[in-house]
């Protein structure tokens, strides 16, 4: 008897020198598709310090990060897009408006500055339905005015901007693969076109702003 | 008649709910970039003066002038006001500036107003000077105006925008070294058919000046 009272008594002790319980708790967010599914996003590197660094924006468009005459590595990183469809053929669709003056002009009429855009990606490309019978694909979508050494002065407008791209997960005809497309994330880069002097001052300085839609299709 | 409502229901959310197949998608974003200038240090002044009563020397932006009807039936244009702008960077901008002009206005002894001369016609005269202290044999300057201000005529101005844009330029192309430029604005009474009373008339004036 005295031992079991010696029991409870150590076990009480014990407990009481034990830490208080908390409670922890995390989520999840889980989702699936049924059918088709396509996804597209972007994610804009915007940065109100850019215009100095080398990445966002806004940036200076007289800057030599934009040039196209840097080369192939031209162009300036102001964001990134990621694409992802379980069809293994799907269509992008660009819409891209002028790069448009925000302020009052003395001109008479709206001040727009041309551009290209480079979105870059890369995602494995299927011979055959084994899984393990792929090539990774990577090349860049260019968008914008119609040819990087066009020194027409005339820009593009709105609607003659809209393009279209078809990105395929098969290789050759083979189209009834199972696997679909998943870029990862590839940068998008600003490129002003050769030709085009905007330090003339028919452009006026302070800020010019476009928008750009990116949809994606199942074919 | 509730399992019609159900099913109705069902194919709603089967519908409507994107997770259960999404046929497209659609990524929408914006950016924005600066001209910035390229010259370096940019600098600019801008002086107005009030050239009719001198003891009020600042003309700031929306303050009426006070002018004598009297003094505007002379033959003389009467000089109203002077805006000086200097800047050392006219190469690659222009200077935009935008004077609004409205009735003079009689008013009486308390400063009220009593009537308004708007079938009065004034005629209103810019005089432009520019200096350029390193180049001035070679300087083109592309001087306009707007239609309104072409003829320089204001038969009833009643808050008419009246601009003067100022581009410079040598024969290269550039403008170095700093830019003066004044502008005078005079007026005189041309048409004083409704003009019998004599007296203080104010004429509310704004300047807005951008650019450089």
């Amino acid at each position: 008897m005295r031992k079991a009272v010696l029991g409870v008594i150590i076990l009480a002790c014990c407990l009481h020198l034990l830490p208080a319980l908390e409670t922890y708790s995390r989520s999840m967010y889980i989702s699936g598709y049924y059918g088709e599914y396509h996804s597209i996003k972007v994610f804009p590197l915007h940065n109100e310090a850019a215009i100095e660094s080398t990445a966002g924006f806004p940036f200076d468009l007289l800057g030599e990060d934009v040039k196209e005459s840097a080369g192939i590595e031209a162009g300036r990183i102001i964001g990134h897009w990621t694409l992802h469809s379980n069809h293994p053929e799907v269509t992008i669709l660009f819409a891209a408006e002028d790069l448009k003056y925000t302020g009052e002009t003395e001109y008479g009429h709206e001040v727009t500055i041309p551009y290209i855009l480079s979105f870059y990606y890369e995602y494995p490309v299927y011979a055959s339905a084994d899984a393990t019978d792929y090539t990774i694909k990577h090349d860049v979508i260019y968008v914008g005015s119609e040819s990087l050494e066009s020194t027409e002065t005339e820009i593009k407008d709105f609607v003659e901007y809209n393009d279209k791209y078809t990105l395929k997960a098969y290789d050759g005809s083979n189209y009834s693969i199972p696997y679909g497309i998943n870029t990862g994330e590839g940068y998008i880069k600003f490129i002003l076109p050769e030709g085009y002097d905007i330090s003339d001052d028919s452009y006026p300085v302070g800020t010019y702003s476009a928008s750009v839609q990116l949809t994606i299709e199942g074919n | 008649m509730v399992r019609c409502l159900i099913i109705c229901f069902l194919m709603l959310a089967a519908f409507s709910n994107p997770a259960i197949a999404v046929d497209s998608d659609s990524a929408v974003f914006e950016f924005y970039a600066h001209k910035k200038n390229d010259n370096g240090n940019k600098t600019y002044s801008i002086t107005y003066k009030n050239l009719y009563d001198p003891a009020d020397p600042v003309v700031v932006d929306g303050k009426e002038f006070v002018v004598s009807f009297d003094d505007l039936k002379t033959d003389d244009y009467v000089k109203l006001y002077e805006v000086i702008y200097e800047t050392n960077h006219l190469q690659k901008e222009s200077i935009k500036i935008v004077f609004t002009l409205y009735p003079f206005n009689a008013v009486n002894s308390d400063g009220g107003y009593i009537d308004s001369f708007y079938k009065t016609g004034f005629d209103f005269s810019h005089e432009i000077e520019f200096s350029n202290e390193n180049d001035k044999t070679d300087i083109i300057l592309d001087y306009k105006t707007n239609p309104e201000v072409n003829s320089s005529y204001f038969k009833n101005p009643d808050g008419q925008n009246n601009t003067i844009i100022i581009k410079g330029q040598n024969n290269n192309g550039n403008l170095e070294g700093t830019l003066s430029v004044k502008i005078i604005v005079s007026a005189k009474i041309i048409d004083d058919e409704q003009a019998s009373s004599s007296g203080l008339y104010k004429m509310p004036v704004k300047l807005t000046v951008s650019g450089g």
